[in-house]
C-alpha cells in the first residue's frame, strides 16, 4: 500500500557529535573524527571504550533521568527548527513517539541495593521511574492532545517511533508527531553486551574484516513531523516517505543470516514509498560492528543490489546509542540528503571476504539523489526499514 | 473501528501452569513475564497454537513495568559478582522486547512487531496501536497482549506511591487477536473518552469494559485516567 509521505517540519539531535545539528554536520564528514574512550559517566572495571556526549552536565535525578536529559536538548531544537510555539502544540493534534530502551528500566543500583535488603529505599528512583515514561512525560508538559507512546523495541526503537508516527499521521490521527527516541549510558547494557561478547575493546570499524564489535554511544534525536496537508516551513523539507517492519522469527538476541526478514522490511519500505530501489541514493546502515549483524546486513544488500549501492554505518562517530540509533541514524540520512553528499563508513579499511561489496570509503557527492534508506535491526530478530527524503 | 476475534483478560497462572508452557514449548529459558505470556495464549487461543496464525501476522506486547524480576536479577549479579561475570541470559530477558521476540519465534511471526510500554492506559494504547498497523496495511491481523508480573517492584510501587497503585497491580494478561477482516465483535477507539481507572482491576479497566470483553458486546473503549 503506498502512503502519503510525511512532512518533517523540524528536527534536533545530541550525540558524541556534539548537540545539534550544527555542530553535528562537519563531523560527519570530518577525517579525524573523535574516538571513543573509557566512561568517565559509569563505575566500571571493563576497559571498554564508550562514545558519551561531550560537555554534558548529566541531571539524572529526574524522571526519565539522563535519557530525558538528552531527549529534552533535542526536543527543543527540533522544535525550534520546526518554529513551533507550545502554545500552537497545545491546538493542534499531536501525537507523542519515543524510543527507547534503559529509560524504561528501573535499574538504578544504589536503589536496589537497599530494597533487596528488605530496607525502604529513598523514593526518589522509583517515583523518577514511576513519572518517567517518555512519551507520558512530553504529553504531559506540553499539555497535548493525540496519541502517544513509548516504544521499547531495543536497538530499533528510535526507527520504529519514527514509523508509527508515520502511520498516525497517514491515518489522519494527528496533525503533527513528535517522533525520535533517546538512550543514555548505563552499566546495564554496558554488562550485558559485555557478557555477550560483541563490545569490542577498540573504536569499532562496522563492516570491516578486523571488526571486533560496538562500542557503547548515547544521545537522543526528535523529529517534528506533520501530515502532508500542514504548510511547509521555510528551508529544506525532509520527508519520511516509507516504513518497513518485520520480525525474524529466529533467535531472542541474534538475526537470521540470510536477512530475508530485514530484505522484506526494506522492500515494504519502497512499495510503501511508492519507489523503486535505484530510487535510493544511499543507505544508511545500521552497522554495528558485530560479526553477526554487518554480515545479515551487506547479505541483504548484495541481493538487493548486484551491481552495489553506496552505504555507510555512522557507528563509529557515535558508537551503538540502542533506543535512539534509528532516530539519529535517520536525521543524519536527511543531513545528508540536505548536503546532498553521504559520508564516508570511518574507519573501514579491508574489506572482508564474506561481504560482497565495501561501505563508502570516501564521503560521496549525490547527484540529485532526493531519497535514502536507514535500516536498523534489533534484538529478537526485529528489523526496521525507513526511507527519508528531501522535497 | 477495530474487529476483534478474541478479547480475554487472564490472571490466576499458578507456577505449575507455567512451568509446563515452559517445558512444552522450548521455553526452557523464559522469565516469568514471557512464561505468563505464552501460558495466557495456551488458554486464550490453544486451537491455534503453536502453528496455527498466518506468518505474517503482527505481533504487539505491551507492559507498564516491564521484565522487572529480570532486569532485578541482573542488577543482583551486578552487585554480587564481578562485572565480566554477568550471565548472559540474565541481560537478555531483561530487555522489555525478549518477550515479543520469544513469542514471535515459539508461533512463527514474522509480521510487524512492536514491545510498547506505558503506564496511563495500557489495553487502550495497545489497541490504537494494533489498529494503526492493520490500517496501513503491513498486516492483516495482529495479535497484541498486555502482560504484567507482579514483584518486588510493583510490591514497592504501591508502598510509595499509593495515590497512584492504592493496591498492588494485578498479575495478569490481556490477549487480543484483531484483524481487518470485519467480525461482529467490534471495538471503537475514542481517545477523548475517558473512563475512571479502576485500581483493583487488572490494568484498571472499568468493570463495564471487562464485561464487555467476556460477553463480545462491541462498544466504545476510552482512556483510563486516574
Amino acid at each position: 500500500m503506498t502512503l502519503q509521505p510525511s512532512k518533517v517540519l523540524g528536527i534536533g539531535l545530541v550525540s558524541a557529535l556534539g548537540t545539534g545539528v550544527s555542530a553535528t554536520v562537519p563531523a560527519l564528514y570530518a577525517d579525524n573524527p573523535r574516538l571513543p574512550a573509557l566512561p568517565t559517566c559509569l563505575k566500571t572495571d571493563l576497559h571498554l571504550p564508550v562514545f558519551d556526549v561531550p560537555g554534558l552536565s548529566r541531571q539524572p535525578d529526574q524522571p526519565g533521568g539522563v535519557s530525558m536529559q538528552l531527549l529534552r536538548l533535542a526536543l527543543d531544537e527540533a522544535l525550534a527548527d520546526a518554529r513551533l510555539t507550545k502554545a500552537e502544540m497545545r491546538r493542534l493534534r499531536v501525537g507523542v513517539a519515543i524510543g527507547t530502551t534503559t529509560a524504561c528500566q528501573l535499574n538504578n543500583v544504589p536503589f536496589y541495593a537497599v530494597l533487596r535488603t528488605g530496607q525502604r529505599p529513598a523514593p526518589e528512583p522509583l517515583l523518577d521511574f514511576l513519572n518517567g515514561n517518555l512519551a507520558e512525560l512530553i504529553h504531559r508538559e506540553l499539555g497535548l492532545h493525540g496519541p502517544q507512546i513509548t516504544v521499547s523495541n531495543a536497538c530499533a526503537s528510535g526507527a520504529d517511533a519514527i514509523g508509527l508516527a508515520h502511520l498516525w499521521l497517514h491515518q489522519d490521527m494527528c496533525d503533527l508527531a513528535i517522533a525520535g527516541g533517546t538512550d543514555e549510558l548505563n552499566k546495564i547494557p554496558l554488562d550485558g553486551f559485555n557478557s555477550l561478547g560483541i563490545c569490542s575493546p577498540l573504536p569499532c570499524r562496522p563492516f570491516d574484516a578486523e571488526r571486533r564489535g560496538l562500542n557503547l554511544g548515547e544521545g537522543a534525536g526528535v523529529l517534528i513531523m506533520a501530515r502532508t496537508e500542514v504548510p511547509d516551513r521555510p528551508g529544506t523539507t525532509f520527508t519520511v516517505n516509507g516504513f518497513g517492519k518485520t520480525a525474524d522469527a529466529y533467535h531472542i538476541t541474534q538475526p537470521s543470516p540470510d536477512g530475508t526478514e530485514l530484505e522484506k522490511a526494506i522492500r515494504q519500505a519502497l512499495a510503501q514509498a511508492g519507489l523503486a530501489s535505484d530510487d535510493l541514493g544511499f543507505i544508511n546502515a545500521h552497522g554495528t560492528g558485530t560479526q553477526a549483524n554487518d554480515l545479515t546486513e551487506a547479505s541483504v544488500f548484495a541481493r538487493l543490489y548486484p551491481d552495489g549501492i553506496p552505504y555507510m554505518s555512522t557507528k563509529a562517530l557515535t558508537g551503538h546509542t540502542l533506543g535512539a540509533a534509528g532516530a539519529i541514524e535517520a536525521i543524519f540520512t536527511l543531513l545528508m540528503l540536505r548536503e546532498q553528499r553521504a559520508a564516508r563508513s570511518h574507519r573501514f579499511s579491508t574489506l572482508p571476504p564474506d561481504i560482497a561489496f565495501a561501505p563508502l570509503r570516501e564521503n560521496l557527492p549525490l547527484k540529485d539523489k532526493r531519497f535514502a534508506l536507514s535500516t536498523s535491526l534489533a534484538f529478537g530478530g526485529s528489523n526496521t526499514a525507513i526511507i527519508l527524503g528531501i522535497q | 473501528m477495530l474487529f476483534l476475534n478474541t478479547a480475554c483478560i487472564l490472571e490466576d497462572f499458578s507456577d505449575e501452569e507455567l512451568k509446563a508452557v515452559r517445558l512444552a514449548n522450548g521455553l526452557r529459558r523464559a522469565d516469568r513475564l514471557t512464561s505468563l505470556a505464552a501460558a495466557a495464549l495456551f488458554r486464550a487461543l490453544p486451537e491455534r497454537l503453536p502453528h496455527g496464525f498466518s506468518p505474517e501476522t503482527g505481533l504487539l506486547t505491551i507492559s507498564s513495568f516491564g521484565p522487572h524480576k529480570t532486569v532485578f536479577a541482573m542488577l543482583d549479579d551486578i552487585l554480587d559478582f564481578p562485572e565480566d561475570q554477568i550471565l548472559p541470559t540474565k541481560f537478555t530477558h531483561s530487555v522489555h522486547n525478549a518477550v515479543t521476540s520469544y513469542l514471535g519465534t515459539l508461533l512463527g511471526l514474522h509480521g510487524p512487531a512492536f514491545s510498547l510500554t506505558c503506564f496511563e492506559s495500557p489495553i487502550f494504547t495497545l489497541l490504537e496501536t494494533a489498529w494503526t498497523i492493520l490500517e496501513s496495511g503491513l498486516c492483516h491481523q495482529v495479535l497484541a497482549l498486555a502482560i504484567e508480573e507482579r514483584g518486588l517492584l510493583t510490591a514497592e510501587a504501591t508502598k510509595t506511591c499509593p495515590q497512584r497503585f492504592p493496591v498492588e497491580p494485578r498479575e495478569a494478561v490481556g490477549v487480543f487477536l484483531a484483524s481487518s477482516a470485519p467480525t461482529d465483535f467490534r471495538l471503537t477507539l475514542d481517545r477523548a473518552k475517558q473512563l475512571p481507572r479502576h485500581a483493583e482491576n487488572p490494568f484498571g479497566l472499568p468493570d463495564e469494559t471487562l464485561e464487555a470483553f467476556r460477553t463480545r458486546q462491541s462498544f466504545t473503549l476510552g482512556t483510563t485516567c486516574p
